[in-house]
């Protein structure tokens, strides 16, 4: 369960988030939408516990963030590291097996194991020895990608991890996170991109600053908040979701 | 054969050289190079006081200082680079000079009270030949502590240079973990520089890392490059300056490093700044003389070069092209065929640009003169079947046909 | 006698103003400090060929190290894709260590103070003048010296004053207005190993550096225009200067370390304050 609270958040003085409030049982695949500068980033950010909040708590799998960071996993949209570090691409895959309590100098033989398998699952195996800089950008987000899921965490957070990909990894990166989300784990992902939403997760939560919307597809996925979200002309919102299957009708009988 | 004096200057440029290179290797990799050099600086202060203090030079006092006043430096470096606009060379450079000018203050102080300041002025350039038993052990159990935790913390310090973030979120202590970085690169630092001088000593640190890190990516090969390349120095400057007079130990290290690394930088087959620039050139003189050919392919083309230039030179040296008849060049059979694959690629970019991307016919010449270059012979055979093995460009001038 | 040494001690704060703001700006600061280590191999050299303890060749010969050095960094960081502050520290320490290899290997032949420069004091000595109170020592040709850099750099000012403006603000802007910033960077550069050369003749090199970098520092938190920095920083160097050498008079302390504290000093209570207000005083350049 992701339960938030009453949750204000921003940077500096300036508020990103306001009066968040909405829970949703876990494991599930949670898709966070909604307009540009809508604080989808922010919320991310605020249950990883990398931005404080002005007010609000939110609670993970029932206890505090604070106490719960070893099941959480991220892959932020930009990677700020110096692409010409030397480490190479199974280096980077073998961080997600980190854990501060391990003082050995090596990682261990399962720790190998599973980054290899990893980085198989996004289809980097070959590269496991180049150096991280000689790859393309939809390259180096399956490697990142590899690396927090080789962490294993029941909560996988990523923000447009498809954004600026090019097509082929990111058809790849999005069959890798079903197959993860189907051996009961959760994510919790930042999409840019509608169309696709309604069929790719199973919960959706509708930001634009303040929340419009947060639960099941078909509760949030509907015409009005749409028009709330983006403010957009209604027909080509209603043209969309007429093709998604829904009919105009059903839709604006929904509060 | 090698005198006890020369036994213990070579062990304590070998130790500081290999204790420097070690403890350079995670301040490199966390781009902090410029702040050890600070760092070398900043610690002067802190050992000025301590012999004021003391009144000796090489007391526990030293280290003490040393470190808080090291650790001092770096703090408020961090402190002016985050909390104001100054960047980080900027916070560097201001922390360096302010502490290295309060040490020449205390230092000026204490030259009139009359205390001696034998060991102070070591800390600006070093004495290797002055080396005292005691700092050869200071240095050989730095040495030892300093291998061990850097072994069992290799993961620590890849991890935390590379991806500090993600270092924090897997739980990764990051904020005592720097703390104790400060403190160590401080407490060797201020062991070293009474050995090498402040200068020296920070070259150490940051030269062999960076030779290392320029021969391999992979992080053990850096690792044995930096503190190899270290020692190896350390070793051969103490027996050339043991055969020179008065030749500084430390010095001598760091120059017989420059020389090792510099031709590396210069002339490394793949990533040494000449082969670049060879290779750049050659790069160039392709262009050259696939524009060269087409010049000469198109028939309408008058004028012709009849001279000889660097890129006729070459084109003739290929046997791409011929003498004729008239006094100028004309292409040989070969160099039919070469300029038709250029021109080919040229059309067909310009098809494609014209067709797909709907761009006006006026604009896609410009484009097409430089894929043209680009286009590898797979990328021509796909733009040729996406685009239906057109005949005509958008010109109407013919795309020839693949030989 | 006061007046002489404060003069040149003014010139030399109203050149490294100038060079210091852009360097600070371009994040380049520690350049300067690579500079002033990078000129003893110059020192050396131009001590060889002239046979004297100064004279143009000394000075030419160090600002040619020293530029030189700058150069390299920029060179390798650049074209052999090594980190910037590696270069840095690669470069001046290894042409650093060769002046020092330069000044023991002829140690005995030479009237060079060997001892002098081993035991650290080239750092912070003039080169030709013994370090206390010698200021009566003061020839008026350090301050020409002064005078004739502080010309180049208000001649170089004048002509490039619109170009400098942008590049630095922001450099990549340059290349969309036509301006070559890459020259313009090594004239500065090459102003700067003249300024450093010149003024370490009379207060050492680290200090020298002291006075590139603080008051430019303390000029950028409070300035809110290119013009303002520039005036704040040149009178900031001066205030350092004044306040310095009254500090080092009343309390025995050693002129040169004085003024570069005092300098310090003073960028401690502006960082202060900019931070207290912190509403974003004070421009950003880009890289």
């Amino acid at each position: 369960m992701i339960e938030v609270k009453n949750l204000n958040a921003g940077y500096g003085k300036r508020s990103a988030l306001w009066n968040i409030d909405f829970s949703i049982p876990l494991p599930a695949f949670i898709g966070i939408i909604g307009p540009n500068g809508g604080g989808k980033s922010t919320l991310l950010k605020s249950i990883l516990g990398e931005i404080t909040p002005f007010t609000g708590s939110i609670q993970v799998f029932g206890k505090p963030i604070g106490e719960v960071r070893e099941r959480l996993a991220y892959v932020p949209q930009i990677n700020s590291v110096d692409w010409n570090f030397p480490i190479r691409v199974m280096d980077v895959v073998l961080m997600g097996r980190f854990r501060p309590h391990s003082w050995g100098p090596f990682y261990s033989k399962s720790d190998r194991e599973k980054a290899e398998f990893y980085l198989n699952a996004v289809g980097m195996f070959e590269f496991s020895k180049r150096q991280v800089g000689e790859l393309s950008g939809g390259q180096r987000q399956r490697v990142f990608l590899a690396r927090a899921l080789a962490r294993e965490a029941d909560l996988l957070l990523l923000d447009e991890p498809l954004a600026g990909v090019d097509a082929g990894s990111g058809e790849r990166i999005l069959a890798v996170l079903s197959n993860y989300q189907k051996q009961g784990r959760s994510i919790l992902m930042v999409h840019h991109d509608l169309l696709t939403a309604s069929t790719l997760f199973d919960h959706l939560i509708l930001l634009q600053t303040r929340l419009v919307a947060a639960g099941p597809i078909k509760d949030v996925f509907t015409l009005n908040n749409l028009q709330t979200a983006y403010g957009t002309d209604v027909s080509i919102l209603s043209e969309m979701i007429h093709k998604l299957g829904q009919t105009p009708a059903k839709i604006s009988d929904h509060p | 054969m090698v005198s006890e004096q020369l036994f213990w200057i070579i062990s304590g440029c070998l130790l500081a050289a290999y204790l420097l290179s070690l403890t350079g290797i995670p301040v490199y990799l966390r781009r902090e190079s410029l702040a050890g050099d600070a760092l070398s600086h900043a610690i002067f202060p802190g050992v000025v006081l301590a012999v004021w203090i003391s009144g000796e030079n090489n007391s526990w006092l030293t280290y003490l200082f040393g470190v808080l006043v090291g650790s001092l430096a770096l703090f408020l470096i961090q402190s002016i680079h985050q909390k104001t606009l100054i960047p980080k060379d900027g916070a560097t450079g201001i922390v360096l000079i302010l502490f290295f000018s309060v040490g020449l203050l205390f230092m000026g102080r204490l030259q009139r009270s009359g205390v001696p300041l034998w060991g102070v002025q070591h800390v600006l350039l070093g004495k290797a030949a002055t080396l005292l038993p005691s700092d050869l052990i200071a240095l050989a159990i730095l040495s030892v502590v300093g291998s061990i935790l850097f072994f069992y913390f290799q993961k620590w310090l890849w991890l935390e240079a590379f991806d500090s973030k993600f270092a924090k979120h897997s739980g990764l202590p990051k904020n005592t973990y720097g703390l104790f970085l400060n403190a160590w690169t401080a407490l060797v630092l201020t062991a070293t520089i009474q050995i090498l001088g402040a200068v020296l000593s920070a070259a150490m640190l940051i030269t062999p890392s960076a030779l290392g890190h320029f021969l391999s990516h992979n992080p053990k090969k850096l690792i044995l490059i930096s503190v190899l390349s270290a020692c190896t120095a350390a070793v051969l400057a103490g027996f050339i300056s043991a055969s020179v007079p008065a030749m500084s130990t430390g010095a001598l290290t760091v120059i017989l490093l420059f020389l090792l690394a510099f031709p590396f930088f210069l002339f490394h087959p793949k990533k040494g700044i000449l082969m670049k620039w060879i290779a750049r050139k050659k790069e160039a003189g392709r262009w050259k003389d696939e524009n060269t050919l087409k010049q000469f392919y198109n028939p309408a083309n008058v004028h012709l070069e009849t001279g000889l230039n660097p890129s006729i030179k070459r084109l003739l040296k290929n046997r791409l092209i011929q003498p004729n008849n008239n006094g100028s060049w004309e292409l040989s059979p070969k160099g039919v065929l070469e300029a038709e694959r250029i021109v080919r690629k040229h059309r067909l970019w310009e098809t494609f640009l014209h067709n797909r991307l709907l761009i006006p016919q006026d604009s896609v010449h410009e484009n097409a003169e430089l894929m043209e270059h680009l286009l590898d012979d797979d990328a021509e055979e796909r733009l040729s079947v996406e685009l239906n093995n057109p005949g005509a460009d958008p010109h109407q001038s013919p795309i020839p046909p693949k030989k | 006698m006061t007046l002489f040494i404060l003069a040149t001690a003014g010139l030399l704060a109203f050149q490294a103003a100038l060079g210091g703001s852009f360097l600070v700006l371009r994040r380049s600061a520690m350049l300067t400090d690579a500079m002033a280590h990078s000129l003893l191999p110059g020192l050396v050299l131009g001590y060889l060929v002239s046979g004297s303890r100064s004279g143009p060749e000394i000075i030419f010969f160090a600002a040619v190290s020293s530029f030189l050095s700058a150069y390299l960094i920029d060179f390798l960081s650049k074209f052999a894709g090594i980190w910037f502050e590696a270069s840095t520290g690669f470069v001046f320490t290894s042409l650093f260590s060769i002046g020092i290899v330069l000044v023991t290997a002829l140690g005995g032949n030479v009237d060079l103070d060997a001892d002098c420069i081993l035991y650290g004091e080239l750092l912070y000595v003039p080169f030709r003048y013994s370090y206390t109170h010698s200021w009566y020592d003061l020839l008026p040709l350090p301050l020409w010296n002064q005078i004739w850099v502080s010309l180049v750099w208000i001649v170089f000012l004048i002509l490039k004053w619109k170009q400098l403006k942008i590049w630095a603000f922001d450099e990549g802007f340059c290349r969309n207005a036509g301006i070559a910033h890459n020259s313009l960077r090594r004239f500065v550069l090459a102003l700067t190993s003249m300024s450093i050369v010149v003024g370490f003749d009379a207060f050492g090199a680290v200090l020298v550096v002291g006075f590139f970098i603080l008051p430019a520092a303390t000029a950028w938190l409070i300035s809110q225009t290119w013009r303002a920095m520039l005036l704040n920083s040149i009178s900031v160097g001066l205030i350092s200067i004044a306040l310095g050498y009254g500090f080092a008079l009343v309390f025995d302390w050693e002129p040169g370390p004085s003024m570069v504290c005092l300098s310090g000093f003073i960028f401690v209570v502006a960082a202060f304050w900019y931070y207290t207000k912190k509403s974003g005083s004070g421009f950003r350049p880009t890289h």
